[in-house]
């Protein structure tokens, strides 16, 4: 006799002895346990659930969970799209930048072999007509000025730094062009 | 977040599954466990400690095809009555082996191959119900002794102990039946 015989035998054995019919009276169950049968359903869900994290490898995964996920996914993407989450970046020979929608980081690359300390200082040859100097300070590795007009409040800054010391800016670049000059 | 919403979303629908299989059966169970116990407080507890036993091992009540989940949780019932009732006249029936018997026997291991369909069903029917429930969820079911052991709320070592003694005794009915 072969095991798969053995295992047919028992089968039926099985179901000669523990098949019950259909035609037994119905039973009022009380309160009591219908409350404690759906805990045990609530138990059950949980261990289902734990069964599900530790065992189902991802190449198993039914086709409609992978499905749900490449919906939940591509709604995710859409909505980053839409919020206008793109960051752009790029690199010159002196300056690397990330540009974000309100804002541009500007960061130095090639310091090295760079003075520490300012050797010439450079002024704008030319200010635009109402421009007047509004502030100034300076140190050794750095040149700050501000030239303001007084009629319409606008400004212009200028700054000079050694690159070791440039700091990393967050420049606002919302409405207007961002340009590196040699 | 979302694969575990995705999760619950499938054990709702296995949950819809087991608390369907329940209701569908219900009334067989009870009267199985009325039976036996000839109280009906009694009766409802079998119930409830077979099922709590049945989620123990969610994955394995999901591998029975549905036509033969019936019997399993008959098993289960029967065993939960009989442990019941071993209470009640406080008698243990119990007793583990000093040396743990090997569970890998298999019907091959054992000269079963010479016993007929016939001879075979008319043992089976002769066997101890601990034995045969316990037989009956190693082939059919395809518990490991460990499961078995947790539906059965018996030790490893007593379902080892039944698997082989099952296995011998169907060797001495055959060498019986053959004088």
């Amino acid at each position: 006799m072969s095991e798969t015989e053995f295992n047919a035998i028992l089968e039926q054995v099985c179901a000669a002895n523990y098949y019950v019919p259909a035609d037994v009276p119905e039973h009022r169950f009380s309160h009591r346990h219908n409350r404690r049968m759906k805990r045990i359903f609530k138990l059950y869900e949980r261990n289902v659930r734990k069964t599900c994290a530790d065992n189902r490898p991802k190449a198993q995964r039914p086709k409609r969970l992978t499905l749900k996920y490449a919906v939940v996914l591509a709604a995710l993407i859409f909505l980053a799209a839409l919020a206008g989450c793109t960051v752009a970046y790029f690199t010159s020979q002196d300056f690397r930048g990330e540009v974000h929608k309100e804002y541009t980081r500007i960061f130095p690359t090639n310091t090295e072999n760079c003075p520490t300390a300012i050797e010439e200082k450079y002024y704008l040859p030319e200010l635009p007509e109402g421009f007047e100097v509004y502030e100034a300070e300076q140190t050794s590795f750095n040149v700050y000025i501000s030239y303001m007009n007084y009629s319409n409040r606008e400004t212009i800054i200028f700054r000079q730094f050694v690159k070791p010391e440039f700091p990393t800016m967050h420049l606002n670049t919302e409405q207007c062009d961002f340009q590196e000059v040699d | 977040m979302i694969a575990a919403a995705l999760a619950v979303l499938e054990t709702n629908e296995q949950r819809n599954e087991l608390s369907e299989f329940y209701e569908e059966n219900k009334n067989r169970f009870f009267s199985i466990a009325f039976s036996k116990l000839h109280n009906r407080e009694d009766a409802e507890d079998a119930i409830q400690e077979a099922f709590l036993r049945i989620v123990k091992y969610p994955e394995k009540f999901f591998a029975i095809s549905p036509h033969k989940r019936q019997p399993y949780a008959v098993i289960i019932i029967r065993n939960v009555i009989f442990d019941m009732l071993i209470r009640k006249s406080k008698h243990n029936f119990d007793e583990l082996p000093e040396e743990l018997p090997d569970d890998r026997l298999s019907v091959e291991n054992i000269a079963v191959g010479r016993i007929s369909a016939e001879e075979l069903t008319a043992f089976l029917e002769k066997l101890p119900e601990a034995k045969l429930q316990t037989i009956i969820l190693k082939t059919v079911y395809n518990l490991n002794c460990r499961e078995i052991a947790g539906v059965l709320g018996i030790s490893e070592a007593a379902v080892r102990k039944r698997i082989s003694d099952v296995y011998k005794l169907i060797n001495d009915y055959k060498r019986k039946e053959e004088k």
